[in-house]
């Protein structure tokens, strides 16, 4: 008896608080070999830029929910990899991450699949609403990125890589250009100006590698806050492997 | 040490003699009586206390100072005041249409791929306190979303947000702007023929951008001019000259208004649902719920003005319940508290909670009792009452008196007058 009251009471006091006005099954949790659900919202905090996705420009069209979302991601050498999802433009604050799947992952072309029944479904949550990006060798943000793109997709990849989508965020309103260089021969492909750009609000830098070949490449996002006039500086580097040959 | 052993001495002769003597069963028949009688007076008082101190259905009027809140429109749509700016954001759109000066043919920006996150920002060219554009219009239909915020805080200018999320047209808002604009689209199709970067200014006969939301949302986030207050929402709908179109159930829209100390939001009052004035966060990893509040609130009883108003600390939680429905009766923007001054007012038939951040246990339903009540309609039901509330207990303590101490020492008296009448008729016997 005296349990029920207290269960009763528990209840009562839990259920009706607005932070716990969501399902629990939906939480982030451990689901199998990974991390996923509903993650509490973004602290502010961080005044600088942030990666937030790195994606090739692929969009599979989706009429119903697919079982399973996929990704796939060229390694140049074998690496540990943190690899994250999440909403572009958070609104129910999904989050994939910390896939225990394997310690290291292989050179080549890596697979990875999970289950959109779970949470993504209930959500509504669509393939084109997420961002992916997977870091190599490091486990959270820094101002020098070294990540490998991501093709995510739930039944067809694509054969032929021809384009990204960089997404970033950047902590206070700043004004902010971008530039790619080639690795191979320090060359400079792509320059623009983003002007200013609004605190927490996400942005996305695309860039068309149809002309380019394979090989190491970077983007540099640079600016200055509009608040203190305090330089922001992000650099990403990535491989760019422009063919996807296999069955994944 | 010598007294209290001599206090010892004292209380072991006390309990030998009550022990061996008839006080004993004297004792305990009192006790006895006092718990029986007890029992009966905390059964007949507790559901008239119980009555009389339960929470009910109350009026409350709530006056908070907020960074963010977030509703659902509950009845009526709500209008947007007009609000001045000198940059403005659009995000969620599906598409902007607008003539410009000296053509004929509307022109239309539309959104590329949601997953580019497109946006377009109209800035005012020379910007200063009396050129400005004005967001005219944004009409929210019953049961969008709302949310509103303040961002980052900047020396010249507030930066506002407003994000719609209908549940079903897409939003619709219309802008004004008088003078020359940069329109920046950034993953936005390409409009062939026309020069969208630079506009001198808008058709003299249609001098609005209409701006349609996409997926039935819509978010503005604005740079408004420097003034104290300003409001933000109207109860007008004025013509359709210039509107933004949000993409399907979604359109957001990010203003930078120039320095008002403060400015209205809505002109008319707004019924509303699901008010939060939240912000979850993490903390140290953990996840924590962080209050919005900016200054400290006040929750007052319009039926009852005599009832002193509960002041609510900047630092607390204030939770309403999801299904009462609230009047904000007046909502503006206060540039010198960079937040959103409310006055909300409705019938709380679920508790209004408050509880000091940290402290989820000190939770205070501030909702009024029978008893606050009682006493404040008329001067004759106060003295009433304030003449019960003494009465009560003496007459309670008269009764119990009666029972425990006078009843027994009567009965006593007639036990003993009986033992001593049969002694003596047995003497008479003898």
């Amino acid at each position: 008896m005296i349990r029920l009251i207290l269960f009763a009471a528990l209840s009562t006091l839990f259920i009706h608080h607005p932070v716990f006005a969501y399902y629990p099954e939906l939480a982030y949790q451990l689901r199998k070999d990974r991390w996923e659900g509903i993650q509490p919202r973004p602290v502010s905090g961080d005044l600088g830029i942030e990666l937030l996705s790195a994606v090739v420009d692929y969009t599979e069209p989706q009429t119903s929910f697919p079982a399973t979302n996929k990704i796939l991601f060229y390694l140049t050498n074998p690496a540990q990899i943190d690899l994250t999802v999440r909403e572009l433009s958070p609104k129910k604050y999904y989050l994939l991450n910390r896939v225990k799947e394997k310690e290291t992952w292989r050179q080549g072309f890596n697979p990875y699949q999970w289950s959109a029944e779970t949470v993504l479904k209930p959500l509504n949550l669509k393939i084109n609403q997420l961002g992916a990006v997977a870091r190599v060798n490091r486990l959270e943000n820094h101002p020098e990125e070294r990540i490998a793109p991501v093709v995510l997709y739930h039944s067809t990849y694509p054969s032929k890589i021809t384009g990204y989508r960089f997404t970033f965020k950047v902590g206070t309103d700043a004004d902010l250009d971008y530039v790619i260089y080639s690795d191979n021969n320090s060359a400079l492909l792509s320059k623009k100006e983003l002007g200013k750009r609004t605190g927490g609000e996400p942005f996305v830098i695309l860039w068309d590698c149809s002309e380019a070949p394979a090989g190491h490449y970077e983007l540099v996002v640079d600016g200055h806050s509009l608040r203190d006039n305090s330089p922001l500086h992000q650099s990403v580097k990535f491989y760019h492997q422009p063919e996807i040959k296999g069955k994944f | 040490m010598e007294w209290l052993l001599w206090l010892l001495k004292i209380f072991m002769s006390l309990m030998t003699r009550i022990q061996t003597s008839e006080l004993w069963n004297e004792l305990w028949y009192v006790i006895q009586q006092s718990f029986k009688n007890l029992l009966i007076i905390i059964m007949i008082l507790v559901p008239p206390i119980w009555f009389m101190t339960t929470p009910i259905n109350t009026h409350v009027q709530l006056d908070l100072v907020v960074s963010r809140l977030n509703f659902r429109v509950a009845q009526q749509p709500m209008e947007l005041e007009n609000i001045k700016f000198h940059s403005v954001t659009l995000k969620d759109f599906q598409q902007i249409t607008f003539e410009p000066e000296n053509t004929s043919t509307p022109v239309s920006v539309r959104s590329q791929a949601a997953e580019l996150l497109p946006s377009v920002t109209l800035e005012t060219t020379h910007p200063s306190p009396t050129e400005f554009g004005i967001l005219q219009n944004l009409r929210v239909e019953p049961a969008a979303k709302v949310t509103l915020s303040t961002a980052t805080l900047q020396t010249e200018h507030e930066t506002l947000m407003i994000a719609i999320e209908a549940a079903k047209n897409n939003p619709v808002a219309r802008l004004l702007h008088r003078t020359a604009f940069q329109l920046i689209p950034d993953h936005c199709e390409e409009v062939q023929g026309v020069d969208i970067r630079e506009i001198a200014g808008l058709s003299r006969r249609n001098p609005f951008l209409t701006v349609t939301g996409s997926d039935h949302a819509l978010k503005i986030i604005f740079t408004t001019p420097v003034q104290k207050f300003f409001p933000v929402f109207q109860k007008m709908i004025s013509a359709q000259e210039l509107a933004v179109t949000g993409s399907d159930q979604a359109l957001k829209i990010i203003f930078t208004t120039s320095i008002q100390k403060s400015f209205p939001i809505f002109q008319n009052t707004i019924s509303t649902q699901e008010l939060e004035f939240l912000w979850e966060d993490i903390e140290q990893g953990q996840r924590v719920a962080d209050t919005t509040l900016l200054a400290e609130g006040k929750i007052s009883y319009p039926e009852y003005p005599k009832i002193e108003p509960v002041k609510v600390k900047e630092s607390s939680f204030v939770l309403l319940d999801k299904t009462d429905e609230f009047l904000v009766e007046r909502m503006e923007f206060d540039s010198e508290q960079h937040g959103f001054k409310i006055r909300l007012s409705g019938l709380a038939k679920q508790a209004v909670v408050t509880y000091p951040k940290g402290f989820p246990a000190q939770r205070k339903d501030h909702r009024l009792t029978i008893a606050e009540t009682l006493g404040q309609g008329s001067k004759f039901v106060g003295v009433l009452l304030n003449l019960l509330i003494y009465l009560i207990p003496i007459v309670i303590g008269l009764v119990a008196i009666n029972k425990v101490e006078v009843l027994p020492r009567q009965k006593r008296e007639i036990r003993d007058s009986v033992r001593s009448g049969n002694k003596h008729e047995e003497g008479k016997h003898e």
